[in-house]
């Protein structure tokens, strides 16, 4: 599809939006998979219908805040990347784009303090654990509160695990076979310790050394998603300082800041040389720990006492799309003895967690929360996997109204063998 | 005229009526992104009341308008009309009824064509047209540009697989027609209906045919040194009296990008790939399966390649069915043609396209269903070149020349849309094309239903090959 | 000047046809000359017409799998050529034993009981050429395979008993005939037993060529396919109906609804259903005690009738069903349900401005 965009005009930080938009024939088949899309029904709300409006807007014929709610409404899932024969970079568009018209945008007070209030909080474990006391003192009045505070409320687990502190170096068992860094994450961090306490687990008894850098932070890319760049890159820059060079791998256990940590290189595009080069050398070194796992080799824990299991497995987007990683974590699954793979229907679909979109757009993310629940539901499992903290988050929280509801765990704690009694 | 849309908010909310610019602008155009056209206003339809008082209006105010689902259409079909208003029927997208024992199932026009079979599964059925954009597009378009796909050769068309209509005439009344039978007792109106290219209104429910899914399965793919050679081998298979589900070619630079979307393990040293499937009860696709290998091994094929599982055989699809898409990433630039010649002339008419290609100086990278001679030649062009769509369309308007000359057809499923308008007059005489518009103007006396598709007519004046489109002259479409 | 014998005008070319209907007022044309329905309606202004003039083979090429004929020629004459190349008309054209014509075969709608494998005559007509109200010559449909150009007229044709037009020539779709077949009935012993038998195997992963039921509870199954095959294939079709299927009789259905000929009385009524509605339509056909024959898969049922039409019209009304009139003096009269009515009018308007054909519904 042909554009009259001018690259001068976007500058060099924006002016690589012009490539997807070009490459987007509008043949549609991106539509069925847009969660928003096959909720909504229509073209603005679908990835080729927002594609056609932010190209009309950085052509100039719209006005950005036009279509804003339309830009706003996309969960990011990047499903439209998979379903995409024309091999159009979405995540690679819409990342910037938001950036762009988060600059000319203006907001409400109220909306300017939600987003400032959930930029400062997910992203710090010991804000956010202050927060969810807060919030579950809220909790009764939730539903009187303007729509999205109220989600963000009822959203918030109304009890935290224990704060967990972590060694800085976990060495490996036996053999050493590699040496990696581990991303803890910020609200992973504070709402499930034992996800990264599993990663760590199956990676050492694997002959991977973990090093946990101290002065980590927040990757960034829950700001990234929504537009908010400076924030993202303070956070990555910090990273950058904080990782040390001398390892194989920069493990992530949550598939948002994975893949936000491998968009690096557009989120610092423009930028100058130097900074730029280490973000691509950061990127570079990203990977998921299933990913991981299955490339250097991955021995089951050996528990044959394990009763059998029936495993769902959901494909988070920011891994299956984002990352197109969907046949290490069940390869991974499948080698470990009782577990039983079952695969739902509309795999492709997102919870609608998407970062902090459950939280801005309530209803679209609980109707597909719902639906979610039900795909998985119905194949009758005993216990549901996925990547992802915030799919584990939104789909605990919208499976708990379900007849019989189960377990929610990350594919790592089933490689540490989790089982329903331990 | 204003009044025409007070009236229209009050039949429909403003969270199903858009007429900003935000959420009227993706509505300007289809699958062919050549066209565009911004419609007054978008209307989003939850029954079948809504939609036929909006026809009513419609027809009392003398608005046009054109109904929507995926907007999917490679002729241009659902391109919004100058003055006139999209019926988006998306959210009429309800399996009504399936049932198993008859074989049919009733839908809504917004139900997407791959949802029917998924619903169908579980009693062992499907709906057999697969276009290819099966995944995303909606019956009610199948329905109006009598898609095909890649098996119609066996199984037919869209056409070949409704059997019932209720729908909403121009003016707003509603119709029944046809019944819930493979039979009809009088006239085919459904047939009628069925391909008419919403010319004749809108369907609002549709009674289709589910077939049994096939016990089994043989997919073959083979590779050629030559279009010709691959051309000849669907000749041998013809010839040998077996009937396959589908035979389907891909040319070099199809494959190219096919391979490149999906990974589908096509040959990608080859000049063209033919794929044969069978289908049927599995003693009989044995046996089939053996005379066509036979058959097969004669045709200088240099490789022949049978699926070994399901998964497989649904790659190889998968990688046909993104072949137009996929073609984007060789140029993002391209017009597909639908032309059908004579099974006989394929052969031909490769060796002419090839030639037309060069001496226009265009890529043209061909997909086509072998089995129906339906050609699908990509045409890839630069749209930033002052004269890129132009010499495209031209070197499309000497295809389409060249399928007519051959004694096929201008169309085989894409429909003609606004985008062949200008070769119907090629296809059919004067007295033909006066026979359709008393047709149409028998069921829409005011010409509003889909108005400047298929026929040309008073707004839509055919007959320039050359320069502008006649509809631009017009001063009905403009483009980009 | 067309030929005239026996008040028929006998057109050797499409041109003098055209100049037929300008001229007339009224014209009927008569598919099967020899029989000719009595002269009792307003007749003196009716113009007869036959083409059995028309009855050329205009175009065949076995390996495009079509072929284009003149509504004159007979349809015997058009299988005989198609054979010669292993081929056929797969919607099965009943009533051999008539000699009937291609446009009277299309005109009437008719499909035979092997049309259960691939589709009935809307199904395999590509294209047709035919003189309208106002004498225009009307090309429609292709002669190919797929085409999605313009109004699909040449489905639309089928069954309108000469309303719409005069149709001059039509090209159809055509398919390789099978190796070997095989025809078997299995005798369930009641009719329900064989219903829900016919129904099943309807949904099954058979392909079968015929599919038959009689009231008594017999399928009438024909099959065909690759000769390696065919022994299999029975074997498990007998071992999923649980009983062996036996060789039919010579005279397996009653005459008048054996499709091989028009009852010499009564009206033969083809009548549009599905296979969940046969045991309703048996139940209110079973007190005339009509023979009846359910064919393509259970969507036909074929009853031959001797009470007054009336009565009929009532039972399918009741079940919401159609029929149409195949033979006898009533023929091309619709029975049942007639909600098509209003629009087929308006069509017929477009076609036959003056009302010169027939009308089709009253």
């Amino acid at each position: 599809m042909i554009s009259q965009i001018s690259k001068d005009k976007l500058g060099p930080k924006y002016a690589s939006m012009k490539e997807p938009i070009e490459a987007c024939v509008h043949c549609g088949f991106c539509l069925p998979t847009c969660p928003t899309y096959s909720t909504m029904g229509d073209e603005m709300n679908s990835p080729r219908g927002r594609i056609f409006l932010m190209k009309e807007t950085l052509e100039g014929k719209i006005d950005p805040s036009e279509i804003d709610p339309f830009i706003d409404n996309c969960l990011g899932c990047l499903a439209c990347v998979t379903s995409c024969p024309s091999g159009v970079e979405y995540g690679e568009l819409i990342s910037p784009y938001r950036s762009w018209s988060e600059e000319q945008r203006k907001r409400g007070t109220l909306e300017k303090l939600q987003r400032f209030a959930l930029l400062k909080t997910i992203p710090c474990p010991d804000r956010f654990r202050a927060a969810s006391k807060i919030a579950s003192v809220f909790k009764p009045v939730a539903p009187y509160l303007p729509k999205s505070f109220g989600a963000m409320i009822e959203l918030a687990p109304s009890q935290l695990p224990e704060k967990q502190e972590f060694d800085p170096i976990y060495p490996a068992n036996g053999t050493r076979r590699g040496r990696v860094a581990l991303l803890i994450g910020c609200a992973q961090q504070a709402l499930a310790p034992k996800i990264n306490q599993a990663a760590i687990n199956v990676l050492t008894r694997n002959g991977i050394e973990v090093v946990v850098p101290e002065s980590q932070g927040c990757c960034g890319s829950l700001a990234m998603h929504i537009g908010a760049s400076k924030e993202a890159q303070a956070a990555a820059k910090k990273n950058f300082e904080a990782f040390p060079d001398d390892v194989d791998a920069i493990i992530s256990t949550a598939a948002g800041c994975g893949s936000g940590m491998k968009e690096y290189g557009t989120l610092f595009a423009g930028a100058d040389e130097e900074i730029a080069d280490q973000a691509k050398a950061y990127s570079a070194k990203v990977q998921d720990v299933c990913a991981y796992l299955d490339a250097v080799g991955f021995a089951p824990p050996e528990n044959s006492e394990a009763p059998p299991i029936k495993v769902a497995y959901h494909d988070a987007c920011h891994l299956a799309h984002a990352q197109k990683i969907r046949s290490a974590p069940r390869k991974l699954l499948q080698s470990v003895p009782g577990i039983e793979l079952l695969e739902p229907a509309e795999w492709e679909i997102c919870c609608g967690s998407a970062g902090s979109y459950n939280i801005e757009h309530p209803d679209t993310a609980k109707e597909l929360g719902k639906r979610k629940v039900k795909n998985l539901m119905a194949t009758n499992p005993d216990v549901i996997a996925t990547g992802n903290i915030g799919c584990l988050t939104q789909i605990e929280f919208h499976s708990k109204d379900s007849e019989k509801p189960v377990p929610v765990v990350h594919t790592v704690e089933l490689l540490d063998g989790w089982s329903p009694g331990r | 005229m204003s009044d025409f849309y007070s009236k229209l908010r009050s039949i429909f909310p403003p969270d199903r009526l858009y007429e900003d610019a935000a959420r009227v602008t993706p509505y300007v155009s289809d699958g062919l992104t050549v066209f565009r056209e911004e419609p007054k206003a978008v209307v989003m339809p939850i029954s079948n009341e809504e939609v036929a008082d909006t026809l009513k209006l419609c027809h009392e105010f003398e608005i046009p308008f054109v109904a929507r689902g995926s907007g999917t259409s490679l002729s241009g079909g659902s391109l919004p009309i100058r003055d006139g208003i999209v019926i988006s029927l998306n959210r009429l997208n309800q399996i009504l009824d399936l049932d198993p024992d008859n074989r049919t199932a009733r839908v809504q026009p917004g139900v997407i064509n791959s949802e029917i079979s998924a619903a169908a599964a579980d009693h062992g059925l499907y709906f057999a047209p697969d276009p290819s954009s099966q995944t995303v597009c909606t019956i009610g378009g199948n329905l109006a540009f009598n898609s095909g796909g890649a098996h119609c050769l066996k199984y037919g068309m869209t056409s070949n697989h409704i059997l019932g209509l209720t729908v909403a005439l121009p003016d707003g009344t509603v119709a029944e027609l046809g019944n819930d039978s493979l039979e009809n007792a009088g006239p085919d109106c459904v047939g009628l209906f069925v391909g008419s290219e919403g010319l004749l209104g809108i369907a609002l429910e549709i009674q289709v045919r589910l077939m049994p899914v096939p016990e089994s399965f043989q997919t073959i793919l083979a590779s050629y040194d030559s279009l010709e050679a691959a051309g000849d081998a669907v000749a041998a298979v013809v010839a040998s009296g077996i009937l396959p589900g589908a035979m389907e070619i891909m040319d070099r630079l199809a494959i190219e990008a096919a391979e490149a979307a999906v990974s589908a393990g096509y040959p990608e040293d080859a000049e063209a790939c033919l794929i044969v499937e069978l289908d049927g009860e599995t003693a009989a696709v044995d046996a089939d399966f053996q005379a066509l290998s036979t058959t097969m091994e004669q045709t200088g094929a240099k490789e022949v390649r049978v699926a070994q599982s399901t998964e497989e055989r649904l790659l190889i699809w998968k990688g046909r069915k993104s072949a137009f898409s996929a073609v984007g990433r060789l140029s993002p630039d391209y017009i597909v043609q639908d032309g059908v010649v004579p099974r006989s002339k394929l052969g031909q008419a490769l060796k002419d396209i090839s030639r037309f290609s060069s001496e226009a100086g265009l890529r043209v990278a061909n997909v086509f269903h072998a089995g129906d001679g339906n050609l699908h030649p990509l045409i890839l062009f630069d749209a930033t070149e002052a004269d890129g769509l132009e010499k495209a369309e031209a070197l499309a308007g000497r295809i389409l020349r060249l399928c007519l000359e051959l004694g096929g057809s201008i169309t085989g499923e894409h429909g003609v849309g606004v985008e062949k308008l200008e070769y119907m007059p090629d296809m059919f005489s004067p007295t033909d094309l006066d026979a359709f518009n008393r047709i149409r103007r028998a069921i829409d006396p005011k010409e509003i239903s889909n108005r400047g598709k298929m026929l040309p007519s008073k707004e839509a004046p055919a007959l320039s090959s050359q320069g502008p489109h006649p509809l631009e002259k017009a001063g009905v479409i403009s483009r980009m | 000047m067309a030929e005239q014998t026996q008040n028929m005008l006998k057109p050797s070319s499409i041109d003098e046809l055209q100049s037929i209907v300008r001229d007339a007022s009224k014209v009927i044309v008569q598919g099967r000359e020899e029989r000719l329905a009595s002269p009792s309606q307003k007749e003196i202004l009716l113009t007869r017409v036959s083409l059995s003039k028309l009855n050329r083979i205009l175009e065949y090429q076995p390996d495009e799998y079509t072929i284009t004929v003149e509504a004159g020629a007979k349809v015997n004459d058009v299988a005989d050529a198609l054979s010669e190349h292993g081929q056929y008309l797969p919607f099965n054209p009943p009533f051999a034993d008539e000699n009937l014509s291609i446009g009277s075969i299309i005109a009437r709608g008719l499909s035979g009981p092997a049309a259960c494998r691939y589709g009935i005559l809307r199904d395999f007509i590509l294209g047709v050429t035919l003189v309208d109200g106002l004498g225009e010559r009307i090309r429609t449909g292709g002669k190919v395979v797929k085409n999605a150009a313009g109004f699909d007229i040449p489905k639309l044709i089928c069954g309108t008993w000469g309303s719409l037009g005069t149709m001059t020539e039509a090209t159809f779709k055509v398919f390789p005939i099978a190796p070997e077949y095989r025809t078997l009935v299995f005798k369930f012993s009641t009719f329900e037993a064989g219903h829900s038998a016919y129904v099943a195997l309807g949904r099954s992963k058979f392909t079968l060529d015929v599919l038959d039921l009689n009231p008594d509870g017999h399928l009438f199954i024909k099959l065909g396919g690759q000769p390696g095959s065919m022994d299999n294939r029975v074997f498990t079709l007998e071992n999923e109906l649980g009983l062996s299927g036996e060789e039919p009789d010579e005279a397996f259905w009653d005459a008048t609804i054996a499709l091989c000929r028009f009852p010499e009385a009564g009206a033969l009524v083809k009548v549009a259903t599905s296979p969940k509605n046969i045991p309703a339509l048996d139940i209110a056909l079973r007190p005339k005690g009509q023979s009846r024959r359910y064919s393509i898969n259970g969507y036909v049922a074929w009853v031959h009738w001797h009470s007054p039409l009336d009565e009929l019209h009532n039972i399918l009304e009741n079940l919401g069903l159609t029929g149409q009139v195949v033979s006898g003096p009533e023929a091309s009269s619709i029975v049942g349900n007639q909600s098509q009515n209003a629009f087929f009018n308006k069509i017929k308007s477009a076609f036959d401005p003056e009302s010169k054909f027939p009308d089709l519904y009253s």
